[in-house]
């Protein structure tokens, strides 16, 4: 993969999710969809395994240092780096088990694949901040609203995969995957 | 050294691990993370930024009840700057009254705090949007205060209170999040019985409810609810925080009342950031 190429969209995906989030969420029910993940499901379906788990790493940091949680005093926020990240890269590795199985082209491919990657992120993230909140006092979470929320968000990023899937299609020749076909242990799976 | 000491899939197992300790590691061990946040918004910024200016033009701010006659307008806004003027003079009065009998008692005469008022953007929020955060630009180098600096739109109607301040953005708690708490409030009657007292909190729809006082009267929907809590910074006194869009009477015979923002938090685009500014006993700035 052309990391070049992979860092750039990343910076725009990253940069339109963060400026336009609060003005396409629901209401303020806080579900709104996530660019970057559906950019995540995109390297997952197309990159070789290791570097698909990379990239989605490091899209997840990015997300989880523009993420900001209240601290349990209400007066401070918190910056937790790792939920996401783990999300993020469970979801890619769940998805480049299954690619072999699905058309890459297909708008629903998209559809289905970002909102599988979605909802494995908010389940990780969920799951790392139930864990956390039990001994950090500074977190306060209440697992059973956010989950809906964010499985909320889950569903909307899939919705909105059938506009962006296709624009990252577009954009496949300039990542310059090698050996996209090529079975898993071939050059496929080379850094 | 060994092969493959640092192969991708190894240095990818190391990585993971370290994540897997930083998300589950208490906040005072990792507190240190916030250094790196604000290069990454720095590197973020320059697109993030005209996005959010475009989703401001192309989704303009929702006002509740606002007239599509721009005299009217002008009228409604004047009005409520008045209303906030008297909110705020009606406090200050109380305010004086106390200092007057703590000032009898023997208390030495305090520093008292001015308000600087900075126009700043919204420029987005977090990637989470649990708890409605709202990120504005303006930081420290303005003169942002965090937890003194609260945000309004046109001036007089309270957003939130600043939460936390990096070098050129902070970030806005919105009053109506559910996780922002109690606030002291008064409704402004006509007839001249109020203002009277009522403690709100947020409903998680956008809008506040409470409790009036028992003696509460002349209550009737569209009537202004203006800040009077000092627990909150004196920015934020007087301000309003919305009109009452429903009155209900508990079995107790109570009042209930629910308060309707004039603008929900996520479509504002533009706030105004009041800062308590210390002015000394002779009137000048420290």
């Amino acid at each position: 993969m052309n990391w070049v190429v992979f860092l750039l969209v990343s910076w725009v995906t990253l940069g339109l999710e963060l400026g336009l989030r609060p003005s396409i969420q629901l209401s303020d029910t806080g579900m709104a969809p996530s660019f970057a993940l559906i950019l995540v499901a995109y390297i997952a379906l197309t990159a070789p395994r290791v570097t698909a788990l990379w990239a989605a790493m490091l899209i997840g940091i990015v997300l989880d240092l523009t993420s900001e949680r209240l601290s349990s005093s209400g007066m401070s926020t918190l910056t937790i780096v790792g939920p996401t990240a783990l999300g993020c890269m469970l979801g890619a590795s769940a998805i480049t088990n299954l690619r072999a199985m699905v058309y890459r082209r297909s708008p629903i491919t998209m559809l289905m694949l970002a909102t599988l990657l979605s909802v494995i992120v908010q389940i990780v993230v969920v799951a790392c901040l139930a864990a956390r909140s039990w001994w950090d006092p500074a977190l306060v979470f209440h697992a059973r609203p956010e989950f809906a929320a964010r499985l909320g968000s889950a569903a909307y990023t899939g919705v909105a995969a059938l506009v962006v899937g296709p624009v990252l299609n577009f954009l496949t020749p300039l990542f310059g995957f090698i050996g996209m076909h090529q079975p898993r242990g071939g050059s496929a799976s080379r850094w | 050294m060994p092969r493959g000491l640092f192969s991708p899939t190894r240095t990818l197992t190391v990585a993971t691990l370290a994540l897997v300790v930083l998300a589950l590691a208490p906040h005072r061990t990792t507190s240190w993370l916030r250094g790196i946040k604000t290069p990454v918004e720095f590197v973020l910024s320059p697109v993030q930024h005209p996005t959010s200016i475009i989703a401001h033009f192309l989704r303009p701010p929702r006002i509740h009840g606002d007239s599509d006659d721009e005299t009217i307008r002008a009228l409604r806004l004047e009005l409520d700057r008045w209303r906030a003027a008297y909110a705020e003079t009606d406090g200050r009065i109380l305010e004086l009254e106390r200092l007057l009998r703590d000032l009898q008692s023997g208390a030495a005469l305090p520093s008292t705090l001015d308000v600087v008022q900075i126009a700043a953007p919204v420029v987005g929020a977090p990637s989470d949007l649990t708890d409605g955060l709202l990120r504005v630009r303006a930081g420290f180098d303005r003169g942002v205060v965090e937890r003194s600096t609260v945000a309004a739109t046109r001036g007089v109607h309270l957003v939130g209170r600043v939460v936390e301040v990096t070098r050129g953005m902070c970030s806005v708690l919105p009053v109506t999040s559910r996780r922002a708490g109690l606030i002291d409030a008064v409704v402004l009657t006509a007839d001249g019985l109020g203002p009277w007292a009522c403690q709100l909190e947020p409903n998680g729809d956008g809008t506040l409810v409470g409790d009036m006082v028992a003696d509460a009267q002349g209550l009737v929907v569209g009537q202004v609810v203006s800040v009077r809590d000092r627990a909150w910074p004196i920015g934020a006194q007087g301000l309003i925080l919305g009109r009452l869009s429903a009155i209900e009477t508990k079995p107790n015979g109570r009042l209930r009342i629910v308060v309707t923002p004039d603008q929900p938090a996520s479509t504002v685009g533009e706030v105004i950031l009041r800062s308590p500014r210390m002015i000394n006993s002779e009137g000048s700035t420290p």
